[in-house]
């Protein structure tokens, strides 16, 4: 049985452990155009952008305890916010991610507004609708979105007047980008904000009777969540240069939750490894598989729930401080 | 005029009403303890006066500022605190992360962290270690921390001793002690009667929603026939 001294060694050993597997994964990622193909430079760019759409996500459910359903919405937003401002205003970077960005988190107040203040099964058909919603829009909204066709033709974003033509510089714009998104959703979990919305995930009651508003947490909360998956959008358009209703259709929403929940909620890096597992299956592996690919999809998912119910992130042992097994 | 004022407080859940009508005040400076079997209504009487219980009839005053059916965030930031039955502590979150919590909306008070840190001073050997782990005693006091440095006026105590060893219960009780000399009115819940009698000067006792006796503790306690039929005990 571990004891209380235990729990402290635990944490302490595991920081700097943590700290230096951080640091070898980021400059691994910084190597890989150097050593790697084109093609497998870019799916690992695609895996990155997914990763920061669900770290994202990862903010709502596992930080906040809002599973949402939806979240597909504000990664397509930003994604055609910053294909329409490239194709029409300018390329240069980084206006249309910083536009993208913007636009994701303007989607996620008018809507997060209604969807916050509901909770459980309710958060998640307000969410479902809410994507649904403007998967609608986009449809429609011909002139702007392309509708079924999608916004294509975009050029490609540009740094200092050069356009990033090469896969591996679109990778390391990619990965720089990444890095930062995934940087301030770290601080704002480790903040005294990111601790007041882990104690409304735990227990909303208590924090009102401390005096916390739990509704204006949750959607400041809900608001970054929106602009970093607005962010990531625009990291979708600068590396695809492709726009579609797919992405930010049911599916994607759907897929970004798999990747939270097969990662380990809550950790933040987690999703970043659920979101590899996803990518890769659907992107690298699926054609292999004819076309099959969703099928094994499902099958880790639930094999992962049975096995590991946290996730990857559960193997490392690493959460037991942010949320031991059995509640006092 | 008392700090607290209720009159025909009326509440419950969908399965019906638990509150009938509870009239009941609180001064500064005094602990009051509310008694009854269980299943009477004083934990639904304490979750209503927080706010976490809707009130459906009735009057709740604090300083003649109305509270009744107000949010639970309003009413914490007016001045009432709750210590929880079963603590209801974040298992996940260090003993230092719950104080910092709970101080960041506070009133303010003399209640301040080294103040409470030096009432409770287990809790500051503990600053570093995740809630969960603290033995069941620590986490009471964790509970009671986190209320007092919310700086309230009056604080709401649901069965703070509930399965805690004796040596414990005394320092709740001596925490209690401190509050009421801080000036604050306290109500505390209570099935164990040793502590009740120790620190309150006064004992409310509720029966099916409402308060049917109230006494002064040392008059209560000379009178074993009131507390036999009300309480089941002599």
């Amino acid at each position: 049985m571990s004891t209380p001294a235990d729990a402290e060694t635990v944490t302490t050993r595991t920081r700097p452990v943590g700290a230096a597997i951080g640091l070898l994964v980021v400059v691994g990622l910084a190597l890989v155009p150097l050593f790697v193909a084109p093609y497998e430079t870019t799916i690992i760019g695609r895996i990155l952008i997914f990763a920061l759409l669900a770290v994202s996500l990862d903010l709502l459910v596992g930080i906040t305890g809002l599973p949402s359903l939806g979240h597909a919405a504000y990664f397509g937003i930003g994604a055609y916010t910053a294909g329409w401002l490239t194709i029409n205003v300018t390329a240069e970077a980084p206006i249309p991610l910083l536009a993208a960005a913007g636009a994701g988190a303007l989607a996620a107040a008018a809507t997060g507004w209604l969807a916050v203040r509901s909770g459980g099964i309710f958060f998640l058909m307000l969410t479902l609708a809410i994507g649904e919603l403007i998967f609608q829009l986009a449809q429609s909204w011909e002139s702007v979105t392309g509708g079924s066709n999608g916004l294509y033709g975009i050029p490609a974003v540009q740094l200092a007047g050069s356009p990033l033509v090469l896969a591996g510089l679109r990778y390391w714009y990619v990965l720089a980008v990444f890095l930062i998104g995934y940087a301030v959703l770290r601080l704002v979990s480790a903040s005294p904000f990111g601790a007041v919305l882990r104690g409304i995930r735990d227990n909303e009651p208590r924090m009102r009777s401390l005096g916390y508003s739990p509704f204006r947490y949750k959607l400041v909360a809900f608001v970054l969540a929106g602009a970093v998956a607005g962010l990531a959008g625009g990291l979708l358009t600068a590396q695809q240069r492709l726009v579609t209703t797919a992405d930010l259709g049911f599916t994607t929403a759907a897929l970004a939750l798999l990747a939270v929940v097969i990662g380990g909620a809550g950790t933040l890096w987690g999703p970043c490894l659920g979101a590899a597992l996803v990518v890769l299956i659907r992107d690298a592996l699926g054609p292999r598989l004819d076309g099959h690919g969703p099928l094994v999809l499902g099958l880790v998912f639930i094999l992962t729930v049975y096995l590991l119910p946290r996730g990857f992130a559960g193997l490392a042992g690493l959460r037991f401080r942010r949320r031991p097994a059995e509640p006092a | 005029m008392s700090l607290l004022e209720v009159q025909g407080l009326r509440s419950g859940y969908h399965r019906g009403t638990v509150l009938h009508g509870v009239d009941l005040s609180l001064d500064a400076g005094r602990v009051t303890g509310l008694l009854g079997r269980n299943g009477v209504g004083k934990s639904t009487l304490v979750g209503t006066l927080m706010g976490l219980v809707r009130a459906s009839a009735g009057s709740v005053l604090l300083d003649g500022v109305p509270l009744a059916g107000r949010r639970a965030d309003v009413i914490a930031r007016a001045g009432v605190a709750l210590v929880p039955q079963g603590r209801r502590i974040w298992p996940a979150l260090t003993v230092d992360e719950h104080l910092q919590l709970s101080g960041r909306r506070a009133r303010s008070s003399a209640w301040s962290r080294e103040r409470v840190l030096s009432l409770l001073p287990r809790l500051a050997e503990r600053l570093a270690q995740p809630a969960g782990t603290l033995s069941g005693g620590e986490q009471q006091m964790l509970a009671v921390a986190r209320a007092l440095l919310t700086g309230p006026r009056l604080i709401l105590l649901d069965e703070p001793s509930e399965g805690l060893a004796p040596a414990i219960v005394e320092q709740i009780g001596l925490a209690i002690g401190g509050m009421r000399d801080e000036g604050m009115a306290v109500l505390l819940v209570e099935q164990d009667l040793h502590l009740a009698f120790a620190v309150c000067s006064e004992v409310a006792v509720m029966d099916r929603g409402r308060i049917v006796h109230r006494a002064s503790t040392s008059d209560f306690r000379r009178d074993p026939a009131t507390a036999y039929r009300l309480l089941g005990v002599a």
